[in-house]
C-alpha cells in the first residue's frame, strides 16, 4: 500500500508509471552508462516524455549541483571516481524528486570517506519529505535512520 | 527517445557499423542496379533509334502489277509521324549488268522505286541527278547505280555513262549511297518503279516503305495497309521489323526487377543482421535496460527505444547505401560514356525500404528488451 493505493496486483504498466512518478533507486554499483556525460546519466532518471529537452538538462544539472558534482556535469562517466559515480547515481535517483527513495547497499563499494558523504547526502533528502529505505550492512546507516529493522535468515525483526 | 537512441548508436560505432552493413549493401546494390538499368534503357533506346524501328514496310503478296496510287501514298505521307513514303521494291534479285553491252559484266539486284520511296529508305545521291529526278525521268531509260556497284563497274559521273541491263542500254543518271539499314542499295541498280513495271513486268517483291517517327511504326502500318489497298487486291502484309521499343521495355523492366530483387534479397540479409546484432546488444545491455525499467521506463518505451535505434541506424544506412549506389552507377556510366538517368522516386523508395527492413529486424530484439526484468538485470 502506498499513498492509499494497493500495489499488489497492479498491472505492469501501472507499476512502471508508479516507479516513474514516485520511486528513486540507488544500487550498490552506480550502473552508469560510461560513454555518456554525467548529466546525461542523471537524465535517464527523468522518465516523463512530455518534458522538454532543455528542461531535462536543466533539472539534471540541478541534481548534480545538489550532490556537489556540478563541475563534472559534462564529463564522461567512465573516468569518474567510485565516490563520484555513486553520487551521480544518487543524483539520478533524486532528479525526479521522488516520494520514496530505495537504496540497496549504497555504500557497499565505497571507502569510509565517500561512504559517509553518500549517506549524509541520502539522509539529507528526507528533509524534503521523501521516505528513504536503505538496505545496508553499514552501521552508520543504522545510526542515521529513524527506524531500523533487521533481516536474519529471511526473518524480519525490529 | 530519438536522442537517447542516437546516443546509444554512436556510443558503440563498431557494433552499429556491423548492424547496418547489410542494409547499406542492400540499398547500394538496388540503387546501382536500378539506375544502371534505367540508364541502359536510354542507351539501348538511342541505339534502336538508329536502327530500323523507324521504318514501315508493307509487302504486296497479291496483285503487284499496279503501282501504289499516288493520292493514297500522299495520304500516308501526310500523316504527322511520316517523313517520307513511297514504293521501294526489289524487281529482280540478280539482273546482268555491265558497263559495256559487249562484255559479260556482273549481276546485281534491280530495285524499282519512287523518289519518296528512296527518300524513306534514307538513300542519298552521291553524284549526278538528285532523287527527285527518278520520278521526273520515269519514261526515259535512265538508272541510278549504288556506290559500290558503280565502283565495281568503273563508272564515275564526271562523264556521261551508260550501262547495259540484260542487254538493254540505260543512261546512268547518278550514284546513290545508303547508310541506314538498306545497304544493299549500294550494290544495286535503281530505276523508277514505273519504268521497271513497263519494261520488266510485275516486280518480284513489291514493297511500300515509310520512314516514321520512332514508336509510330505500328499505327502507321495499320493505316497505310488500309489506305493503299482498300479492296485487299494487293494483299499487303505488314513486314515492319518488330518495334524494338516493346522488346526494350521488357528487357528494361526485367533489369529493374532483377535490381530490385537483388536489393530485397540483400536487404533481407541486412534485416537478419540487424536482428542478430540487436539481439546481442540487448543481452549486453541488459543491465542498462533493467536500470531503465527500475527507474520507471515501461515495457513499451524500452521496446520503442530499441526500435528507434534500429530505425535510425536503418535510415542512416539507407541514405549511405543510396549515395554509394548512385556514386557507383555514376562512375560506371562515366566509364561507359553513358548519360546517367536517375528516377526521382528511386532514392526515397529505397531509403524507406531500407529503414523499414531495419525496423522489422529490430522487432524481435525490441520484444526481448521489453521483457527484461529490472531485478534480474540489476542482480546480474
Amino acid at each position: 500500500m502506498f499513498d492509499g493505493v494497493q500495489m499488489r496486483g497492479l498491472a505492469a504498466h501501472h507499476v512502471a508509471r508508479f516507479r516513474a512518478d514516485n520511486v528513486g533507486f540507488v544500487f550498490q554499483n552506480a550502473h552508469l552508462m560510461d560513454e555518456r556525460s554525467a548529466w546525461r546519466n542523471v537524465a535517464v532518471g527523468l522518465v516523463d516524455p512530455t518534458l522538454a529537452r532543455t528542461k531535462v538538462e536543466q533539472r539534471s544539472r540541478e541534481a548534480l549541483r545538489i550532490v556537489g558534482l556540478d563541475g563534472v556535469a559534462d564529463r564522461e562517466a567512465a573516468p569518474l571516481s567510485g565516490g563520484e559515480r555513486q553520487r551521480v547515481a544518487v543524483a539520478r535517483a533524486l532528479v525526479k524528486r521522488p516520494r520514496l527513495l530505495i537504496a540497496d547497499e549504497p555504500t557497499g563499494s565505497l571507502d569510509q570517506k565517500n561512504g559517509q558523504a553518500v549517506l549524509e547526502l541520502l539522509f539529507s533528502l528526507t528533509a524534503t519529505g521523501a521516505t528513504l529505505i536503505i538496505a545496508s550492512h553499514d552501521q552508520r546507516a543504522a545510526e542515521l535512520a529513524d527506524r531500523c529493522v533487521t533481516i536474519v535468515d529471511g526473518t524480519l525483526s525490529e | 527517445m530519438l536522442g537517447d537512441a542516437y546516443l546509444s548508436l554512436t556510443a558503440r560505432p563498431l557494433r552499429t557499423t556491423a548492424m547496418v552493413a547489410g542494409i547499406v549493401l542492400g540499398v547500394a546494390s538496388a540503387t546501382a542496379a536500378v539506375v544502371i538499368a534505367d540508364t541502359q534503357r536510354a542507351q539501348i533506346d538511342k541505339r534502336f533509334d538508329e536502327q530500323r524501328s523507324q521504318f514501315v514496310v508493307l509487302v504486296a503478296n497479291g496483285d503487284s502489277s499496279q503501282a501504289f496510287r499516288p493520292r493514297r501514298v500522299a495520304d500516308v505521307e501526310a500523316l504527322e509521324p511520316v517523313s517520307a513514303a513511297g514504293e521501294f521494291s526489289i524487281w529482280n534479285d540478280a539482273i546482268p549488268v555491265s558497263a559495256n553491252p559487249f562484255t559479260q559484266g556482273d549481276r546485281a539486284p534491280l530495285l524499282g522505286a519512287t523518289a519518296s520511296g528512296l527518300a524513306a529508305s534514307q538513300t542519298r545521291t552521291l553524284a549526278g541527278i538528285p532523287l527527285l529526278g527518278i520520278d521526273r525521268l520515269s519514261r526515259r531509260s535512265v538508272v541510278w547505280l549504288g556506290s559500290a556497284l558503280a565502283r565495281r563497274l568503273g563508272i564515275r559521273m564526271d562523264l556521261p555513262q551508260t550501262v547495259s541491263l540484260a542487254g538493254r542500254p540505260y543512261t546512268v543518271a547518278g550514284i546513290l549511297q545508303n547508310d541506314f539499314g538498306f545497304g544493299y542499295v549500294n550494290a544495286s541498280v535503281v530505276m523508277s518503279s514505273a519504268l521497271a513495271r513497263a519494261e520488266y513486268g510485275p516486280g518480284k517483291t513489291v514493297r511500300f516503305l515509310a520512314h516514321v517517327r520512332p514508336g509510330a511504326a505500328g499505327a502507321v502500318a495499320d493505316y497505310a495497309r488500309a489506305a493503299l489497298d482498300p479492296t485487299g487486291q494487293q494483299r499487303l502484309a505488314d513486314a515492319t521489323p518488330p518495334d524494338g521499343r516493346i522488346l526494350l521495355g521488357h528487357v528494361a523492366s526485367d533489369l529493374r526487377r532483377i535490381g530490385l530483387a537483388l536489393g530485397i534479397f540483400v536487404g533481407f540479409i541486412g534485416m537478419v543482421a540487424v536482428a542478430n546484432t540487436q539481439s546481442m546488444a540487448v543481452s549486453q545491455r541488459s543491465r542498462e535496460l533493467g536500470l531503465r525499467a527500475a527507474l520507471g521506463w515501461g515495457r513499451g518505451r524500452i521496446g520503442r527505444l530499441i526500435l528507434a535505434e534500429s530505425g535510425i541506424a536503418g535510415l542512416i544506412a539507407a541514405i549511405i547505401g543510396c549515395g554509394l549506389g548512385l556514386l557507383g552507377a555514376f562512375l560506371w556510366c562515366r566509364v561507359q560514356g553513358w548519360e546517367l538517368i536517375v528516377s526521382p522516386v528511386l532514392g526515397p523508395l529505397l531509403i524507406v525500404g531500407g529503414t523499414v527492413s531495419s525496423l522489422v529486424g529490430g522487432l524481435i530484439p525490441a520484444r526481448r528488451a521489453a521483457s527484461i526484468s529490472p531485478l534480474e538485470a540489476m542482480r546480474s
